[in-house]
């Protein structure tokens, strides 16, 4: 094609070196490590650009999925360690969920945290009791449930070893690993057939970036970012070790700080690395695995502009205040606009 | 490619089109709409505007997507006259548009049935109609005669205006069409090109009609631009056939259906990349363009886009992008404006004046203050006297040698006002004390229908360019802003970023434009300014002022890391306070 044939966007695209990738992207083919300086040193708009080309020819095969996941706590481990009969927590805890459901507003299916999966010796309590609530009658359709963490698990390995704790919880039909970054566990669990998400740590991409008020050649010049191209392979990693097994369901940026406690000028710089990653992610990863934007830590205004990056997700919000103090999430009243496609 | 017959409209409304006359495939003439209309029908020309009325009843015609509409008052279709329009008995009509004579029935039955079969109609040419508008005889004048007689009588109404009021529609007055039997499909692509091509100069079109008719220039290029839409989309189609159906019901057309179906509008997405190709060519767009970039672009397309034509600025204008720190020197406001976040009046509890001292202590906070631009920012207090502020400008001096800036058109106004001086003399005595730019205190488009809505009164638009012209004039540069709320429309914020450049154009005095999020919810829906929109706004700012050094975006609102990825969609900087 001649030069004069291509929009102002792909003769950008070409200047870049990146009409490979885009011609990849068009034809669905996956992107391989070869790509990764010219992509980590794409502006952001170019990512965009390229989101939207991989949206264009992949979009019947996105999953259907909720925008938003409210979310409540339960404080079942605590119980049964304070040594509470499991009668009488499990008819406070079916009240509680009755209540959470007959406000549920938005008719999202329910996610359930526990507190913690506490001690080996208690787990096989914790999950009786979890698989009880989740198969009873008045609540099994609307809940679902949030697994470990692969932090978790890797505590738990301390006391028992990983196959034991994943058939273990296999065994009370709770199968999935929610978030974490220990990619062995992640894997181990797509082997046993557990549904992946897994939370990436990209805290050492944003405290690299400073923030400057004014344009620099960084923003709109190609210079490549060996972080970001660490980021970009371990996203390959992983898709070839979890996501090659079918499990993989959700992928997330995580980071030490939310950004939305970054009000002041002189901080890292995170707008821009943390939609970098995550239009990264959503270029590098099949179509079928959803790319959260978790609008806690975003915050709403980031949160917003997370869908044009590639996000197909917002993560988690608490239903009730002690929820959202204690996991530190936000309250699902926040997010409504969001959801109510409310803004211009 | 065969010759074309082509026939445009004399009138200024469709000087836009006049492109067509330097295609070499187009044999090029003008006409009034009545005997544009007639060509046609007879088979003396294969293209030519003609009024919807007569689109109506003609058969055998294929309208094109362009034409003349409006979305609210049009000023060229006037009813005239020197008493409310109930009281009104006859009116002298002008014999070139039927259409508006259709529109002006209809709409009195509307208003009043009763009155309508009262009124009496009588037909004048347009030299004499307004001899007629004398105790209860009123007048439809159409056209330049009545941009001409506009605001000259004590009554007046914008039928065009009033029919969107009545619903919620546009008004298509005119449409292009052609003889299918003559035209090909191919020449249909070729004329809308060409169409098109003449959109996206219709400015020039506008200032060169108005030199050949003698007309005010800049008036000519406002009207053309604000009062005028071109391109007839589906909404405006709608208009066309709200008005066939309220014409038949009156019996004024014969029963029937839109006699004609218009073709699918041009591929917008190759529109839109012919549009951001032209841009990042260096070329200028339309309004109309901007506002189809604005709305249907994606934001990947304007990103990029932004960004080459910001680079393009910066290496066209050469200059240095300071860091911009502004510092609240108080947060007292006497006007109390709905959009200002200025609020707190004199001695309420939590106002605040920042002594000399203060001042000092606050620059003196700042590392390597002298290359920074530092803006000190204020409301409008008539009881601080002019003379604080040139103190402490004076006191700022000695302490800060970047550039400095304060105050706001609005204050050189209120002033000017205050001690009975011009706004010259206010601009030199701020130039004496060591100010270098009056702020942006743009917190309303320069648009008088967005402006009236708030309370206390703003200036109004021509008022705030004028007095903004004479600052530059006198030499002192100022900031320009472009506020963006939900209650704002992408063409009234494309209006808006079009006078910005007309006055830079001219003065040359804006050293920068400044994106801010405004919060208008006393007048505006109780929706929140998506991120998104606030990014679209900084693009669109960069790609539309391309003579102004520096665009820039506010943390204010979305917060520093949404402020920092503007910086990437065109913007140069973001303004940080200074705590």
């Amino acid at each position: 094609m001649k030069t004069s044939d291509l929009s102002a966007s792909e003769q950008e695209i070409e200047r870049l070196r990146l009409e490979e990738v885009l011609n990849l992207l068009r034809q669905s083919e996956e992107l391989g490590e070869e790509h990764l300086p010219k992509l980590s040193a794409a502006p952001l708009p170019v990512l965009i650009r390229l989101v939207e080309e991989h949206f264009h020819s992949t979009r019947t095969q996105y999953p259907p999925a909720p925008s938003i996941r409210p979310v409540t706590l339960l404080r079942i481990t605590s119980r049964i360690e304070r040594g509470d009969s499991q009668n009488e927590i499990f008819k406070q805890l079916q009240s509680h969920l009755l209540t959470r459901l007959s406000e549920n507003r938005e008719l999202l299916p329910l996610s359930i945290a526990c507190d913690s999966w506490g001690s080996w010796e208690n787990l096989p309590r914790v999950l009786e009791l979890v698989q009880e609530l989740l198969t009873h009658e008045s609540l099994s359709k609307s809940l679902r449930l949030i697994g470990p963490s692969s932090a978790e698990l890797q505590m738990l390995t301390e006391e028992a070893p990983l196959e034991t704790i994943l058939t273990l919880f296999d065994k009370f039909a709770i199968r999935s690993i929610d978030g974490g970054s220990q990619i062995e566990i992640h894997e181990a669990g797509a082997l046993k057939k557990f549904s992946i998400t897994y939370g990436q740590d990209i805290s050492d991409l944003i405290e690299s970036t400073t923030a400057h008020s004014t344009v620099s050649h960084r923003t709109f010049r190609a210079h490549a970012n060996p972080l970001e191209e660490r980021l970009g392979l371990e996203i390959l990693v992983l898709q070839r070790r979890v996501g090659g097994l079918g499990k993989l369901q959700v992928w997330f940026p995580w980071f030490r700080s939310a950004v939305s406690r970054y009000t002041k000028f002189g901080d890292q710089a995170l707008g821009v690395p943390v939609l970098r990653a995550i239009a990264l992610a959503r270029i590098l990863l099949p179509p079928e695995v959803h790319i959260r934007a978790p609008i806690t830590a975003l915050g709403r205004h980031l949160g917003e502009l997370s869908p044009l990056c590639g996000a197909s997700e917002f993560g988690y919000a608490a239903v009730d205040r002690e929820t959202a103090t204690a996991l530190g999430v936000t309250l699902m009243s926040d997010v409504r606009p969001l959801l109510k496609g409310g803004n211009e | 490619m065969t010759t074309l017959r082509v026939v445009n409209l004399t009138y200024l409304n469709s000087s836009g089109f006049r492109s067509l006359s330097s295609e070499p495939w187009c044999s090029y003439e003008e006409a009034t709409p009545n005997e544009a209309a007639r060509r046609l029908q007879e088979g003396e020309c294969d293209v030519a505007v003609v009024p919807i009325a007569e689109l109506f009843q003609i058969g055998g015609l294929q309208p094109l997507r362009y034409g003349i509409s409006s979305n609210g008052p049009v000023e060229s279709v006037l009813l005239l006259s020197q008493v409310p329009i109930d009281e009104i008995e006859t009116i002298y009509l002008d014999s070139s548009s039927r259409t508006s004579v259709i529109l002006l029935k209809i709409l009195l039955h509307d208003r009043d049935p009763e009155h309508a079969a009262r009124v009496s109609y009588f037909r004048r040419d347009s030299a004499s109609i307004a001899d007629g508008i004398r105790g209860r005889s009123a007048a439809l004048v159409i056209g330049d005669r009545a941009i001409e007689l506009r605001d000259q009588f004590p009554y007046q109404v914008d039928l065009a205006e009033l029919w969107t009021q009545r619903t919620r529609l546009p008004f298509v007055f005119a449409l292009w069409a052609i003889r299918p039997e003559r035209v090909s499909a191919s020449d249909c692509e070729q004329i809308e090109n060409a169409l098109l091509k003449g959109l996206r100069q219709q400015e020039v079109f506008a200032r060169d009609w108005a030199e050949q008719h003698g007309a005010n220039r800049e008036n000519a290029v406002r009207y053309l631009v604000e009062c005028i839409h071109c391109k007839i989309d589906d909404l405006a189609l709608d208009g066309a056939r709200e008005f066939l159906r309220r014409g038949v019901s009156l019996g004024l057309f014969p029963a029937q259906q839109l006699p004609f179906d218009l073709p699918k509008v041009r591929n917008r997405k190759e529109e839109i990349s012919a549009l951001l190709n032209e841009l990042a060519a260096g070329g200028r767009i339309s309004c109309s363009a901007a506002v189809l970039l604005a709305e249907h672009a994606s934001l990947g397309d304007l990103g990029i886009t932004a960004a080459i034509c910001a680079e393009k600025r910066r290496r066209r204008l050469r200059f240095e992008i300071p860091e911009h720190r502004q510092l609240r020197v108080s947060n007292v406001c006497t006007e109390q404006s709905q959009a200002c976040s200025f609020f707190v009046i004199p001695e309420q509890q939590g106002s605040f004046l920042l002594t000399d001292d203060q001042v000092i202590e606050k620059i003196e906070s700042l590392q390597n203050p002298n290359a920074l631009c530092l803006s000190l920012s204020s409301g409008l207090v008539p009881e601080i006297g002019l003379d604080f502020y040139e103190q402490l400008f004076r006191f700022a001096r000695t302490r800060f040698s970047g550039v400095l800036a304060g105050l706001s058109v609005e204050q050189v106004s209120a002033y000017a006002k205050l001690l009975s001086v011009s706004p010259e003399e206010i601009v030199h005595r701020l130039k004496s004390s060591g100010l270098d730019l009056l702020s942006s205190w743009l917190h309303h488009l320069l648009i008088d229908g967005v402006r009236k809505r708030f309370r206390p009164s703003p200036l109004k638009t021509q008022e705030w360019i004028e007095i903004t012209k004479r600052c530059h004039s006198a030499g002192l540069s100022s900031s320009a802003a472009l506020p963006v709320s939900t209650a704002d429309s992408w063409e009234n914020r494309i209006i808006h970023l079009y006078r910005l450049r007309s006055i830079q154009d001219e003065t040359g005095g804006f050293r920068w434009c400044s994106v801010v999020r405004r919060d208008d919810t006393p007048v505006g829906p109780e929706r929140s300014l998506a991120a998104e929109t606030y990014l679209r706004a900084v693009a669109l700012s960069s790609i539309y002022l391309d003579n102004l050094p520096l665009i820039e975006s506010s943390p204010f609102w979305f917060g520093t890391p949404v402020a920092e990825v503007s910086l990437a969609f065109g913007a140069d900087r973001f303004v940080t306070l200074l705590e």
